[in-house]
């Protein structure tokens, strides 16, 4: 289940950002969340995973084939503006942290609003059952 | 519900977290989007970027195919001149779309909106010293004559097409990193960068510090510092000797006011104008002096050194035109370049087009003297909208002759020193119509035809064609004066004579000539004539560069483009070649260990500035010293004053050693030239003794001199520094610090149809996170050249891509 949840959130991000605005993804992450859900921290995960592994791909894609000349010259403006040393390396770890931590907020979001009403219905159930139980 | 409740709280503050990450705050760009690969800065890392392709562009009236060769300089072919130069917009917009709009929004003074209220005060100035007055009148102009609107027109929509199929995810970076986004072109824009030119190739005027240094001096000094032919040798741009075969246009005379020079003048905002050294070298020999027998063409005009480089390559063909060279991006057709007939290239004139007016207030400051009467002044409103802030208005006073730049409101200057200004570019004219006709020009009189057209800032236009004919002509709408000192210094805006404020030289009567005796036609920045032209010529002439290109070009035979590559690449200091030897006699060096080895130096210079020497380290801070301490009487006070120019410094130090300029105020003793060189020479011992602590290496020419092509918005990052390239200013090779060669071109008329070479100081694209960004830099600091294509028909150029 998890993985799939964390295939559909990344083809699904990188599906709809080539239209969609920068945020999609984390759109996507909540709306799995919300409908797909079960355990919150296993959405987490999902989302997290799924944006970060889509983003570190593309990242790592363009980075590549740019030859690290772009990443090299804005690592050294935030160097300079900043006034510490950042290097291209940092700056796909920024990218990828961003990703993950977004997405997987959002998943857990979207999970724990649907979530609190399933465990509810499930903790009833379960109250019942044993009330049932012990009524025995 | 706890969970839920909280998950809705999560879901909130991520939009919120998302919102902000989303916009810029303070300095920073939208984190959030500038960092996501999709659509951040991680997008413009273009990658596998092939420069030999072509593009189809749905045009006005049909398709214009745009061929790019391996320079990544586009061919545009269209079916007619209205598709060319929609074709033209929509390529520069492709490669440049954020310097063109970053240079138009600054002449606009319009930066306030989009990098907030610091960049006020440069705002400020640009509108009021009358940049955007300028534009709009230049653009009715434009509109007026049916091929200048259809050019900008057809430009404009070229731009706007390419702006609105582009996506925010592939804006150019600069656009992410401010924050912003492109609005839609204009013909305004087209104008506002013709007349940015105009003041960066102006706006130097010295009015203000000819006055101060008159009021400090006196005329008898004043005279010596600032002649209007410089005394040792003057090598004007038409030959001395040249008869001036018309008869001169009535002047006027002058009204002497002897009370003049009585105050000092400031200019609070000196870092906003033009710097001196902007400049330009341009040659052309005929057969007779080339091994092929047929002409050669040369141009490289001095500007600031900045990325995206101030000029863009392009082939522009269509039934009616066929041209090659370099644009200022946001410009319809070709600035500096060749066609199939002839060839041209520019220089700046450096004549003083400008006149300040001391201003006499009524009471309450809403009137002015003018002749016997106070008029009511008129009012340029300006609203400027500040990003992040409240929109600001400023009201500036307009006088009949112009604008009071500076006053109370605007580098807070004492009532009584108020100034307006008049600036000939603000008279109406349409400058993109002598580009049109040069573009097509077949012959000689094609070309005097469109240049007719020029009227500021004026240029030396020098130019060669396959017939074997050169000629240079300088050509702007030049004031009338005839008396020393018109127009050179602050008078009474009460004396002043609006008639012949307007009055110009004409057009016919400008300085020119054609197929001179001794084979050539050049310029660079010189004096444009000798004294037997009937009209005044004041401006702010070089005297090094051209007498190294002419005395070059006057020896030599048998040329080659590869002679010429040569020539434009010398690094001889004439300055240095003259004035040292005095200098040195001077000199007394005691035992100490740098001073020998900075003497030593100096006595086995060759005076070429090279990269790998110490020698020019030292002589231009040696000499930059001599100059402070002689002119000592002008840093002490708080008025804008100016150096006098090298050479004439370097005669008095020659000829008069012993004037009261060399005497140093704050000594009992009376100083000679002597004992300032003496002083000068110590304090030079002394900097290197504390220079060479840090680092040995930094004494040599490239590092000391730190030549740098900068990021237009300064971003250090974005710019390379320290350039392995010799040469400096008054040097043929004048790239300095910031500023240099922006273009350097060779158009060879070996084989008939003309061949260019040429490189410039940048790359094609204005891509920061492309490879091509900087691509021509290595082989222009080598003083190397490219090898540029010119196809006959769209047949020709895509082959020769498919080709390889």
């Amino acid at each position: 289940m998890i993985i799939i949840k964390i295939s559909l959130i990344a083809i699904l991000s990188f599906l709809l950002t080539l239209f969609l605005p920068w945020y999609l993804p984390f759109i996507v992450c909540f709306l799995v969340g919300l409908l797909l859900s079960n355990k919150p921290g296993n959405n987490f995960i999902a989302g997290a995973l799924g944006v970060g592994i889509f983003w570190l791909i593309y990242t790592l894609y363009l980075d590549f084939n740019n030859q690290h000349i772009l990443s090299h010259k804005i690592a050294q403006l935030f160097s300079e503006s900043l006034q510490t040393n950042i290097s291209s390396g940092i700056l796909i770890a920024i990218t990828v942290l961003i990703g993950v931590l977004l997405g997987g907020l959002s998943a857990f979001s979207g999970a724990m609003i649907m979530h609190d009403e399933t465990t509810q219905r499930l903790q009833k159930s379960v109250k019942t059952k044993r009330y049932k139980l012990n009524l025995k | 519900m706890i969970k839920r409740i909280s998950g809705i709280i999560l879901a909130v503050v991520l939009i919120v977290l998302l919102f902000f990450l989303n916009k810029p705050i303070g300095q920073l760009p939208a984190i959030g989007m500038f960092f996501s690969p999709t659509h951040g800065f991680w997008k413009n890392a273009t990658s596998k970027e092939t420069k030999k392709t072509s593009i189809e562009i749905k045009a006005l009236n049909g398709t214009a195919t745009v061929v790019y060769d391996e320079l990544g300089v586009p061919h545009i072919f269209a079916d007619n001149e209205a598709d060319l130069f929609y074709a033209q917009g929509y390529v520069e917009a492709k490669d440049r779309l954020w310097q063109m709009e970053f240079q138009t929004l600054a002449a606009a003074g319009r930066l306030t909106e989009i990098v907030g209220e610091k960049a006020l005060p440069l705002d400020q100035f640009s509108r009021r010293i009358g940049i955007v007055r300028a534009a709009e009148a230049a653009l009715v102009e434009a509109k007026k004559n049916a091929t200048s609107n259809m050019m900008v027109e057809s430009f404009t929509k070229g731009v706007n097409a390419y702006i609105k199929q582009l996506k925010k995810a592939d804006l150019p970076l600069e656009y992410k990193l401010i924050g912003y986004e492109p609005e839609n072109w204009t013909p305004l824009k087209c104008a506002l960068l013709m007349k940015f030119m105009a003041k960066d190739l102006t706006y130097y005027d010295a009015d203000v510090e000819y006055t101060n240094a008159l009021h400090l001096y006196g005329k008898e000094i004043f005279e010596k510092l600032y002649p209007d032919f410089p005394p040792p040798a003057l090598d004007p741009i038409i030959p001395v000797g040249t008869k001036w075969n018309f008869r001169s246009v009535d002047t006027f005379s002058t009204k002497t006011n002897t009370n003049l020079y009585s105050a000092l003048y400031a200019k609070p905002y000196s870092e906003f104008y033009p710097s001196k050294f902007l400049g330009s070298n341009n040659w052309s020999v005929n057969g007779s002096k080339t091994a092929s027998g047929k002409p050669i063409l040369c141009g490289d005009p001095h500007l600031g050194l900045n990325l995206p480089s101030i000029w863009y390559a392009v082939q522009l063909h269509c039934p009616t035109i066929n041209v090659e060279g370099v644009t200022i991006p946001g410009a319809p057709g070709v600035i500096i370049g060749h066609n199939e007939n002839i060839a041209w290239s520019v220089t700046n004139a450096e004549r003083d087009v400008i006149n300040n007016y001391s201003v006499e207030y009524n009471a309450d400051k809403t009137k002015y003297k003018f002749g016997n009467e106070f008029i009511p002044f008129d009012y340029d409103v300006e609203v400027y909208k500040i990003k992040g802030g409240k929109d600001v208005t400023d009201s500036i006073r307009m006088a009949k002759v112009g604008s009071i730049v500076y006053d109370e409101h605007f580098g807070k200057i004492d009532d009584k020193k108020h100034i307006a200004t008049y600036w000939r570019a603000e008279e109406p004219s349409n400058e993109i119509m002598a580009f049109y006709y040069l573009n097509k020009a077949k012959n000689q009189q094609d070309y005097l035809k469109a240049i007719d057209y020029f009227a500021c800032p004026g240029q030396n236009f020098v130019y060669a064609d396959k017939e074997n004919n050169i000629s240079i002509k300088q050509q702007g709408n030049f004031m009338l004066r005839t008396n020393a000192g018109d127009g050179s210094f602050v008078t009474p805006l009460a004396d002043a004579n609006l008639a012949q404020l307007k009055a110009r030289i004409p057009s016919d009567q400008n300085p020119y000539i054609l197929n001179p005796e001794r084979g050539f036609c050049s310029s660079a920045n010189q004096n444009p004539v000798g004294k037997a032209y009937p009209y005044l010529t004041n401006g702010r002439y070089e005297n090094y560069r051209n007498r190294v290109i002419n005395s070059t070009l006057a020896n030599a035979q048998n040329i080659t483009w590869k002679d010429m590559a040569a020539l434009q690449n010398n690094n001889l200091s004439l300055l240095a070649k003259e004035i040292l030897p005095t200098l040195l006699t001077y000199i007394s060096v005691d035992n100490d260990e740098t001073a020998n080895k900075i003497f030593g130096a100096l006595k086995v210079w060759n005076y070429e500035a090279d990269i790998a020497l110490t020698a020019p380290s030292y002589f231009y801070k040696f000499w930059s010293l001599i100059e402070a301490t002689t002119y000592d009487e002008m840093s002490d006070s708080k008025a804008s004053f100016i150096l006098p120019e090298n050479y004439n410094t370097a005669n008095l130090i020659i000829n008069e050693p012993k004037l009261s300029i060399f005497d140093i105020k704050n000594t009992d003793t009376i100083e000679t030239a002597k004992n300032v060189i003496n002083i000068a020479f110590q304090k030079t011992v002394d900097y290197f003794k504390s220079h060479n602590v840090e680092n040995k290496n930094s004494v040599l020419w490239q590092h000391y001199k730190h030549t740098s092509v900068t990021h237009l918005a300064e971003i250090n990052a974005f710019s390379i520094t320290d350039i392995p390239i010799g040469g400096y200013n008054n040097i043929v090779n004048a790239a300095a610090e910031k500023t240099g060669p922006s273009w350097r071109m060779i158009v060879d008329f070996k084989t008939g149809k003309p061949q260019c070479y040429a490189v410039y100081p940048g790359g094609q694209t204005g891509n920061v996170g492309s490879k091509y960004y900087t691509e021509f830099i290595d082989k222009w600091s080598k003083g190397e050249y490219y090898t540029f294509h010119f196809f006959d028909n769209k047949k020709q150029a895509l082959d020769a891509i498919q080709k390889k």
